[in-house]
């Protein structure tokens, strides 16, 4: 099993991989792509902000290091859409990152931009990102059809369902989301941009009305659904904004699913990410430190109820953790309880 | 190919819509499952006996009516939309999706089922379903809004016809901020980045085109869809007047009856279907004391605007003249 991790900088190589990321992933806007198209049209997930680099001399420098390293590098081409205009562009550039830079991986999510890659450049490495939304077998073999080496799971899936998708189609690589970052929604479904304010936290003014023949809502059910909607925007709180927020134990806060690692290493999946190349140094550092811990644990022959131990005990938040709400993967707490 | 605001708002359609379907969530509850009713199913809807049975009062308003028909009072459906394309905890069961075909079958219209993204348990669900489409109404439409349901129709139910749904046309559809794309301060780089997708790809359209898909479903977006549908060989549907914004697999009201340390996961609990029973107004306080757009509705898992006025009219124009099939849903579509 490997280590994403997330980078914005040639700096951040050594450290993240000296401290145990397999794999780096990033993204680079260059001039030309600014040049020619709008802000309206993020070149990836990231669009024009902080998490991606600027120039292909950076991302050179960032490769270099790695593979100096014996880290693999994945460079993001993952915008939810693009438009016929673009797609010169982005082929071209893959091709220069592929063969004069030496990216190992591109990420990508639209249909149409991996056809064309795979057209302009047979033999491209090419990761199906997460806002592909792939949920079954079948789509994962729909990608495969496509020549895709490897599928991102979105963050809703179950341990369970990866498990299946991994032994259903075993030639293609499962990787899924495992620190930092979470969506309420479905990423690869929601028609929102983050630039208006993720439309998750919203400030919601919640009304309750009846339907069909419901009939009117009794004052019991309307205090459920009220009590429901507090308990909701609590979840929310523990999956996003929580960027620059750390547990008791120094560690960064957000969606965790490190008492997973067990099983989706038992499971046959293949890569573990951590989310934000936007994020601090240091933030990053933490997570991958944390990821590694368990993955050690795993490797060494531990338990999957002393790495779940090992988990909790690194993440120092027994409540949270008890309550599921912090959790990529609240199934695996549920169906065995916490150690701590 | 411009379908700017200006241009729009101040402009009636033209010519009539060519081709109306109309999406119903659940067709055996409905009162008009006798043929003759289907016949006039739009008229049945604004007329007066458009009560249900559960009392329900279906009748259209008559604003939106106009809006839609301006020039046909009560142009014959040509197609039925059932389904769900947002849970696949929504899928039919057996019994209702038999009889939901049948009701349709014998109205003499043709069928459009519709189908959500799925886990492998719910890709199981659909082959059930589309077995029996397939063998009672060969030549269906299949809405697909998930990659792996459109390679099990490709694969497994070719004479079923895959149609691309709107989930999977990544038009933005942010109501925060889409209103404002006609604002004159918009550059025309952007406008134009906004109301286009990958379908404006050719090798999307190629893929599209492997897998037996000539159909393209739409929402009906504020800053208009700026693709020559007919150069690119596709044949569009758009949507009114229920457009959604954001969907996904945890589902508010789903876990109101769950005790804390259940909720909010994808675990697979048994769903009450509060969907079936509650609509949740969200009203978007910041926004509403900043004068914006502010009013949602969440039905089940998914978060839907409804499309003003000027935005419907937009739409039909729009439909009119790309010659695009008007997809009516008379209610949000869950």
């Amino acid at each position: 099993m490997r280590l994403l991790a997330p980078t914005n900088h040639p700096d951040e190589v050594e450290m993240l991989v000296g401290s145990g990321a397999h794999e780096l992933y990033c993204g680079v806007v260059p001039g030309q792509w600014t040049d020619r198209h709008s802000l309206a049209a993020p070149i990836n997930r990231r669009g024009s902000g902080p998490g991606n680099m600027q120039t292909l001399g950076e991302l050179r420098d960032l490769v270099d290091t790695a593979h100096r390293l014996g880290a693999l590098v994945h460079l993001a081409l993952n915008a939810a859409t693009y438009n016929e205009a673009q797609v010169p562009f982005l082929c071209g550039l893959a091709a220069e990152a592929a063969d004069e830079i030496g990216i190992d991986a591109l990420i990508v999510a639209d249909v149409g931009l991996l056809s064309a890659l795979m057209g302009f450049r047979p033999g491209l490495r090419v990761h199906v990102s997460s806002l592909a939304a792939v949920h079954n077998s079948q789509a994962v073999r729909f990608f495969r059809d496509l020549g895709a080496s490897r599928v991102i799971l979105p963050r809703q899936t179950r341990v369970d369902e990866a498990v299946a998708m991994a032994r259903a189609v075993p030639d293609v690589e499962l990787e899924v989301f495992i620190l930092n970052d979470g969506c309420i929604y479905e990423e690869g479904h929601c028609s929102t941009v983050h630039s208006a304010g993720p439309i998750c936290l919203t400030d919601w003014g919640y009304s309750f009305r009846p339907v069909g023949a419901a009939g009117e809502l009794s004052a019991a059910d309307l205090d459920v659904m009220a009590d429901n909607a507090r308990a909701y925007g609590e979840w929310i709180g523990c999956h996003v904004g929580q960027a620059d927020a750390v547990t008791p134990t120094g560690v960064p806060s957000g969606p965790c699913g490190l008492c997973a690692i067990p099983a989706l290493h038992r499971g046959g999946v293949h890569s573990l990410k951590v989310i934000g190349r936007e994020a601090p140094a240091y933030k990053k550092l933490r997570s991958v430190q944390q990821v590694r811990a368990v993955m050690d644990g795993v490797s060494d022959g531990k338990s999957a109820q002393e790495c779940r131990a090992l988990a909790q005990a690194i993440r120092g938040t027994p409540e949270l953790c008890r309550s599921g709400f912090g959790c990529y993967y609240p199934e695996v707490v549920r169906m065995t309880g916490t150690t701590t | 190919m411009t379908n700017g605001f200006s241009e729009v708002r101040s402009a009636a359609p033209d010519r009539d819509i060519q081709e109306v379907a109309v999406y119903l969530s659940r067709i055996t509850d409905l009162p008009f499952r006798e043929a003759t009713r289907w016949k006039g199913l739009v008229a049945t809807l604004s007329g007066a006996d458009a009560r249900c049975p559960d009392g329900r009062d279906r009748r259209i308003d008559p604003d939106l009516h106009a809006l839609l028909f301006p020039h046909d009072a009560a142009p014959r459906p040509v197609r039925v939309y059932f389904g769900n394309e947002f849970c696949e905890l929504r899928i039919p069961n057996r019994r209702e999706f038999e009889a939901s075909c049948a009701a349709v079958h014998e109205a003499g219209l043709p069928l459009t089922f519709v189908t959500p993204p799925v886990t492998d348990e719910g890709l199981g669900f659909l082959v059930d379903r589309l077995r029996h489409l397939q063998s009672s109404s060969p030549g269906s439409e299949v809405v697909v809004n998930d990659w792996g349901v459109l390679r099990l129709v490709r694969a497994e139910f070719r004479s079923l016809t895959p149609v691309l749904g709107r989930l999977m046309s990544k038009l933005l559809r942010d109501p925060r901020v889409t209103p404002r794309c006609g604002d004159p301060g918009m550059s025309p780089g952007a406008l134009n980045s906004l109301r286009t997708c990958s379908l404006d790809i050719a090798s999307y359209r190629s893929v599209l085109a492997s897998c037996g898909v000539d159909r393209v479903e739409l929402d009906n977006v504020y800053q208009g869809i700026d693709l020559d549908f007919r150069a690119m060989g596709l044949r569009p549907s758009i949507y009114v007047p229920h457009g959604y914004v954001t969907t996904g697999r945890i589902c508010l009201p789903a876990n109101a009856h769950l005790p804390r340390h259940r909720k909010f996961g994808t675990a697979a609990e048994a769903c009450p279907l509060p969907c079936l029973r509650v609509e949740i107004g969200l009203t978007d306080r910041r926004a509403l004391a900043d004068g914006g757009v502010h009013q949602y509705v969440q039905r089940g898992n998914t978060v839907f605007y409804r499309q003003s006025e000027p935005l419907v009219s937009q739409g039909v124009t729009w439909a009119a003249r790309q010659g695009a099939r008007l997809v009516f849903q008379p209610e949000i579509p869950f």
